[in-house]
């Protein structure tokens, strides 16, 4: 209830929501909008219409054009929502669940525990992240799941950080004293009381990052890391754009269809993601209500 | 606050060790056939067939076990020697040191208008929440951001070189490296911009900057928006603060309060980030150098990790950890400075 | 908001304005922008194309190439071409074969070795001497003589380091010693190079010197029995480039001695004194290599002994992205640029732009069959058994199923649109202008049928029914070999649905991992492409063998029933070639393998690659030669002014 009051009295963050719900149903019917054919192996492999490296643009048969290597852009985009939602989720869940452990276990037992997992904090943000993916693909392969390993290698130890500080801020606060002096244990309060309040800025920190998410892996296709050849992946599409975001001299947006496509459905999701997130911390947040 | 990031420094050379471990680690977690490829990088290379194959395995001794490697890597990093890159074509210390100073360049003429934007567009957000200049810069920055580096990057080529011809890409154009490579111009920093300006040279100075304009406004861009949006996030926070409360009902001048108060407070949070974005930076901005063709660290780095050239990795990571820490450091120390409430001690 | 307005505004420019017609940029310099780099300017130690770059343009040779003919060669360091009617090639009762090189006289190289007042010797450039200083030049120091050819030879060979040095061995060996590491390990009977005495080292030296023989004016190499390839290995831009032994010996290079050798075998990249150093005769001396900013700059030796270049200048730099190459191709600020494939037709309407195309390769590309696979642990062929979810370890040693597989694939749809149309099918080892090619031989084409019928007939029927998985390795960025894969995978599972190949694209080092220095290979196929380093189809490193024999690079990697099948069925006739100098007799034979290569569908043969050379159009004179690959001969190219 509170949530729709919010949201009517926010037509941006209602925007938000409306966009990541649309998203949603597009991942679900993703069979319905972009079936696949027959011989494919896998729905996630995107037809194409022959050999050709030059894109062509929109047309009946391709509803968005095809991009170079006649990959299917509306079919890429379709099923890209699923690779979306399973990179951004995956690699958001495994990295707070990891940080929340560790940094948990860092507050909790304070000392020389917490010196030495905040130190393997340190090393694993010097971890030049590149590499650690060009290493991951030569030895797994590419893919979504070698992706997911690298992002979240890279990806848990904010998530340690904060909620190490936010548990030893909370540990502070007079209710959790209170709680003490009335005898329950440490790990009973940390467990009931102070994760569960810790997890507040954590879980405004993950929505936002399920959106950007997406944008890393892009990258990593840009540096000939990503996905498989033809796997519906936007950050792969964009990537086939690179050629031809700049056409012919006379008609420099020729190939506009290769970047737009993709390039937009890129935009919103991380736009949904981040006006959630505002709304998020504006509801979880009882000191920023108006 | 001081004695922290003492302490931090000194823990240095354990990550230091612990980080160089762990890459090792990943590295022998290949076989030796995948590490022979960072000396015979494509086909070509192994037309001698099985045998040569063999000996070159031999040659380099990546048959040897972990600790005989590691203990050969090791012991000449003591002696101050990184070991030799196969893809820079020298010493991983020397790359490192002469791609150093092109990526600082770039990076802090990119960082110091990133930041001054990020708290000029942070803090009118903020103040202006949820009302239309909030909406313009949110959407304005999540686009920079949404986008990867590459497509502004292409653009900008295309409407500032193609069209315009203004910001070509490369560092130098070749009349000017004609005469940068020429024995008359003295290279003090290998930093372009400084050494026009030691050796008085100011139409080669002009040229460098032609140069960086492009891929300066690419990573302004591109960077200004998670500063950005810290900065907004924590002018909001402030401005709910008691004191700010207290100094708006003391009847001081809106603006006054925002801009002298607030946006002071509000800047903590975004020297953090700041630090980390820098230090990010300068570990290698990979696709604007590539796209703008300027040499750096970023490439380099990109490059040695998909030849897997594994001495530069090893070198890449810890200068890398360093600049972190050092990074790291210096927020710690000017945290005080910006901040009233935290008093030097 | 002031970005977003520039933006729009240049946007709107770019639209409207028409690219600019530039003068000419950098007179006299020509910019050549590329993709690669070269790994060293020792031509002893290169073994890949870019790096011949340097070399050819650099250093001599006793020979070149004539312009782009593969088989034809015209006097460099030496005045003649050997050859039996001038009686320089000489044939012995014993078998033996003799080569004699009569060597130029007058060829300094780009720097020589001046003698001060006090005795000492001191390099100077060649082209900044007066006539005075000229008469002090110290003599051999920086001029070619018989010794230094006979060094150059003998360095390359000791030196051990790259394949290109080692066909050198071979040839001088006439194919008994692939390296001079497998000559010593024999001739000491020790088990590896390091274990060798010096003895040992200094019998091989000596037995080798035997062999590269210094006569007055001439080298001669005695070879013990036929290579016909040699004229053609003399010629390659690698390990027989001409050094000058007083400069080498000068830098703290080896000094010629018989003794020392074994500190100068394999040298480490950087530790090799002629890594970034050079002192050859060539047209162009190398000026700078800032190996931080990945650029080279070579400079015109005015002296050069056929004459100066016409570029005065040459700059070659490594830019990886191809839309930053191409605006600076379309702005004038390079003059060469490397490009795909795809952009070619475009350039070539282009104003201000140039491009050579249809440029014939000798490199064919092919999708390899493996077996037996190596079934320990192996994802790729899933199960490991006939059972629909993998495939088992001998599965392409059934012919049926070689067959099959070729019939599956669309040759023609990937000539016409990943290759544009531009090049030909591959008829099987030899290509369009080697020996043995012949126009008619039978290919395969995409037929279903066929194919089907093949399959029903493959692992007793059982294969149809249950069908198969498993997955194919591609070298990632690689679009086209990718889309072959693709275009075999959509046959066979158009052919039955239950026929699924998986393809994955791998970092070059694990399909290396996956092919070589194993005992059996664990990719099932792998799409990949060799081509042959002389014009003749036989001896190590000619096309035939390179993919037919047992000891060949496909038989490498392919596995040992692909190698059995070789040696019982190929070897016989390739060593029957080989050993016959009349081409009349040889030809037939090597035409008969290409059909052989058909018959028993040892490979499924793609396409032959082509080349094309994108310049600025003021640029004239690229020869393309196909079996350098194409390298940039400098020397004649020039840049007019507009």
């Amino acid at each position: 209830m509170k949530a729709l009051r919010y949201l009517a009295r926010n037509p941006v963050s209602l925007l938000g929501v409306v966009i990541l719900l649309a998203f949603v149903l597009v991942a679900i019917f993703a069979p319905m909008l972009a079936p696949p054919q027959s011989f494919q192996l896998s729905p996630y492999d995107t037809p194409r219409a022959g050999f050709l490296a030059t894109p062509m643009p929109p047309s009946p048969d391709a509803l968005f054009g095809t991009t170079q290597g006649q990959y299917d852009i509306f079919y890429g985009v379709v099923w890209g929502t699923r690779t979306a939602f399973k990179i951004g989720l995956g690699v958001v869940a495994i990295s707070v669940l990891i940080g929340t452990v560790i940094g948990a276990v860092a507050a909790y037992y304070g000392g020389l525990v917490e010196e030495v997992l905040m130190r393997i904090v340190d090393v694993f943000m010097a971890v030049p992240f590149l590499i650690a993916a060009m290493v991951l693909t030569a030895l797994l392969g590419k893919g979504i799941w070698p992706i997911t390993i690298a992002l979240t290698t890279f990806g848990w130890m904010s998530y340690a950080r904060i909620v190490r500080s936010e548990i030893l801020r909370i540990r502070e606060m007079d209710y959790i004293h209170a709680a003490r002096a009335y005898g329950a244990s440490d790990l009973r309060l940390i467990v009931l009381h102070i994760l569960p309040n810790a997890m507040f800025p954590v879980l405004v920190l993950a929505t936002m990052a399920t959106g950007s998410m997406v944008l890393s892996a892009s990258a990593l296709s840009f540096l000939g890391v990503g996905t498989e050849e033809g796997y519906a992946d936007w950050g792969q599409f964009i990537a086939y754009s690179r050629n031809w975001i700049v056409g012919q001299p006379g008609n420099p947006f020729q190939f506009w269809y290769t970047l737009a496509f993709p390039g937009a459905a890129v935009f919103l999701f991380v736009l949904s993601w981040n006006l959630v997130g505002d709304a998020l911390r504006d509801m979880l947040d009882p000191r920023h209500s108006h | 606050m001081l004695t922290y990031a003492l302490r931090r420094l000194m823990m240095l050379p354990i990550v230091l060790f612990a980080l160089s471990l762990m890459i090792f680690a990943l590295q022998m977690s290949l076989s030796p056939t995948q590490r022979l490829a960072a000396y015979a990088p494509s086909p070509d290379y192994l037309k001698g067939g099985q045998e040569s194959i063999r000996r070159m395995i031999e040659q380099y001794g990546l048959n040897d076990p972990f600790y005989i490697q590691y203990g050969r890597w090791i012991g000449g990093v003591l002696t101050g020697n990184l070991g030799w890159s196969e893809t820079a074509r020298q010493p991983v210390s020397t790359a490192l040191m002469s791609l150093f100073p092109a990526t600082l360049e770039l990076v802090v003429l990119a960082f110091i208008p990133c930041l001054l934007l990020a708290v000029f567009l942070g803090s009118r957000a903020g103040i202006h929440l949820n009302r239309w200049p909030d909406h313009v810069i949110r959407i304005f920055t999540i686009l920079g951001w949404s986008f990867p580096v590459y497509v502004f990057g292409l653009l900008m080529l295309l409407v500032f070189y193609s069209a315009l011809d203004w910001f070509p890409p490369g560092r130098l154009s070749q009349w000017a490296q004609t005469t940068v490579s020429s024995g008359d111009f003295v290279r003090y920093t290998g930093a372009n911009t400084v050494d026009a300006i030691l050796n008085g040279n100011w139409a080669i100075f002009l040229d460098s900057l032609r140069h960086l304009a492009a891929p300066v406004i690419t990573l302004t861009y591109v960077n200004v928006a998670s500063m950005t949006r810290v900065m907004r996030t924590s002018m909001l926070e402030t401005l709910r603060q008691d004191y700010v409360r207290t100094a708006r009902a003391k009847g001081l001048p809106r603006r006054v309060v925002e801009l002298k108060h607030a946006r002071r407070n509000a800047l903590l949070p975004v020297a953090t980030i700041a630090g980390m974005e820098l230090a990010v930076m300068m570990g290698g901005v990979v696709i604007t150098e590539t796209i703008f063709d300027y040499a750096g660290l970023g490439q380099f780095a990109a490059k040695t990790a998909a030849n897997l050239d594994f001495p530069a990795v090893l070198g890449f990571g810890l200068y890398f950890a360093v600049v972190l820490v050092l990074m790291n450091l210096i927020v710690d120390l000017i945290y005080p400075l910006l901040d009233p409430r935290v008093k030097t001690q | 908001m002031k970005l977003t307005l520039a933006l729009a505004v240049g946007m709107g420019l770019a639209v409207t304005a028409a690219p600019a017609i530039a003068e000419t940029k950098n007179p006299g310099t020509f910019v050549f922008m590329w993709t690669d780099d070269i790994q060293s300017f020792d031509p002893a130690y290169i073994a890949n194309t870019p790096s011949s770059y340097g070399a050819l343009n650099i250093y001599s040779r006793l020979l070149n190439f004539n312009g782009s003919k593969i088989s034809e060669f015209v006097p460099s360091l030496s005045t003649e071409v050997p050859s039996l009617e001038n009686g320089l090639i000489k044939q012995g009762d014993d078998g033996s074969v003799s080569y004699t090189f009569p060597i130029r006289k007058g060829v300094f190289a780009h720097k020589v070795g001046v003698k001060g007042a006090d005795g000492k010797i001191t390099w100077e450039y060649y082209d900044k001497l007066t006539d005075a200083q000229k008469a002090t030049i110290e003599p051999g120091y920086g001029q070619i003589t018989p010794d230094d050819v006979r060094y150059s030879l003998l360095r390359a060979i000791l030196q051990g380091q790259s394949w290109m040095s080692n066909a050198i061995t071979e040839v001088i060996t006439a194919g008994k010693y692939t390296d001079i590491a497998k000559w010593v390990e024999t001739e000491g009977k020790v088990k590896t190079f390091a274990e060798a005495s010096p003895e040992t080292l200094r019998k091989v030296y000596d037995q080798l010197s035997e062999q590269i023989v210094v006569d007055g004016d001439n080298v001669t190499l005695k070879l013990p029995k036929s290579f016909p390839a040699t004229l053609g290995v003399i010629a390659l831009p690698f390990g027989t480039s001409i050094l000058d032994k007083e400069w080498v010996a000068s830098v703290g290079g080896w000094d010629g001695s018989g003794d020392n050798w074994k500190a100068h075998y394999r040298p480490e990249l950087g530790a090799n004194p002629l890594f970034a150093e050079e002192n050859g005769t060539g047209p162009f001396m190398l000026e700078e290599w800032d190996r931080t900013d990945r650029r080279i700059t070579l400079k015109r030796f005015d002296n050069y002994f056929q004459g100066p270049a016409k570029l005065e200048r040459v700059v070659m730099r490594t830019v990886p992205e191809w839309t930053t190459r191409r605006l600076q191709l379309l702005s004038g600020d390079a003059d060469f640029v490397a490009a795909p494939v795809e952009f070619i037709d475009e350039l070539s309407k282009t104003e201000g732009v140039k491009v050579i195309d249809g440029l014939q390769k000798v490199f064919s590309r092919g999708i390899f069959f493996a077996w037996p696979l190596d079934d320990n642990d192996n994802p790729a062929i899933g199960s490991g058994k006939l059972d629909g979810a993998g495939i088992p370890p001998d599965f392409f040693g059934d012919i049926d199923v070689r067959k099959g597989f070729n019939y599956a694939q669309n040759y023609d749809a990937l000539i016409n649109q990943v290759l544009l149309g531009k090049t030909v099918q591959s008829r099987g080892p030899t290509v369009r202008g080697i020996m043995g090619y012949r126009a008619e031989s039978p290919v395969y084409s995409y037929d279903p049928a066929k194919a089907e019928e093949h399959f029903k007939k493959a692992f007793g029927g059982k294969l149809w029914d249950v069908g198969f998985t498993f997955t194919a390795y591609v070298t990632e960025g690689n679009p086209q070999l990718t889309a072959a894969l693709s275009a075999l995978q959509m046959g066979l599972s158009r052919i039955n649905p239950k026929f699924k190949m998986q393809i994955q694209a791998l970092p070059w080092a694990s399909v290396s991992d996956k092919l070589n220095n194993r005992e059996k290979p664990a990719a099932p196929l792998t799409v990949m492409g060799w081509g042959p380093d002389y014009s003749d189809p036989g001896g190590p490193l000619g096309a035939a063998s390179y993919y037919l024999s047992p000891t060949g690079l496909v038989g490498g990697m392919a596995g040992k029933g692909y190698r059995d099948l070789m040696a019982e069925k190929f070897k016989p006739l390739l060593d029957e070639a080989w050993a016959s100098n009349d081409p009349a007799v040889r030809e037939p034979i090597y035409a008969k393998l290409q059909d052989m290569s058909y018959e028993y569908a040892t490979t499924q043969f793609l396409w032959e690659d082509f080349g094309y050379v994108v310049t600025r159009s003021n640029i004239d004179g690229y020869v393309d030669n196909m079996i350098l690959y194409g390298a940039w001969d400098f020397y004649p190219v020039t840049k007019a002014n507009n």
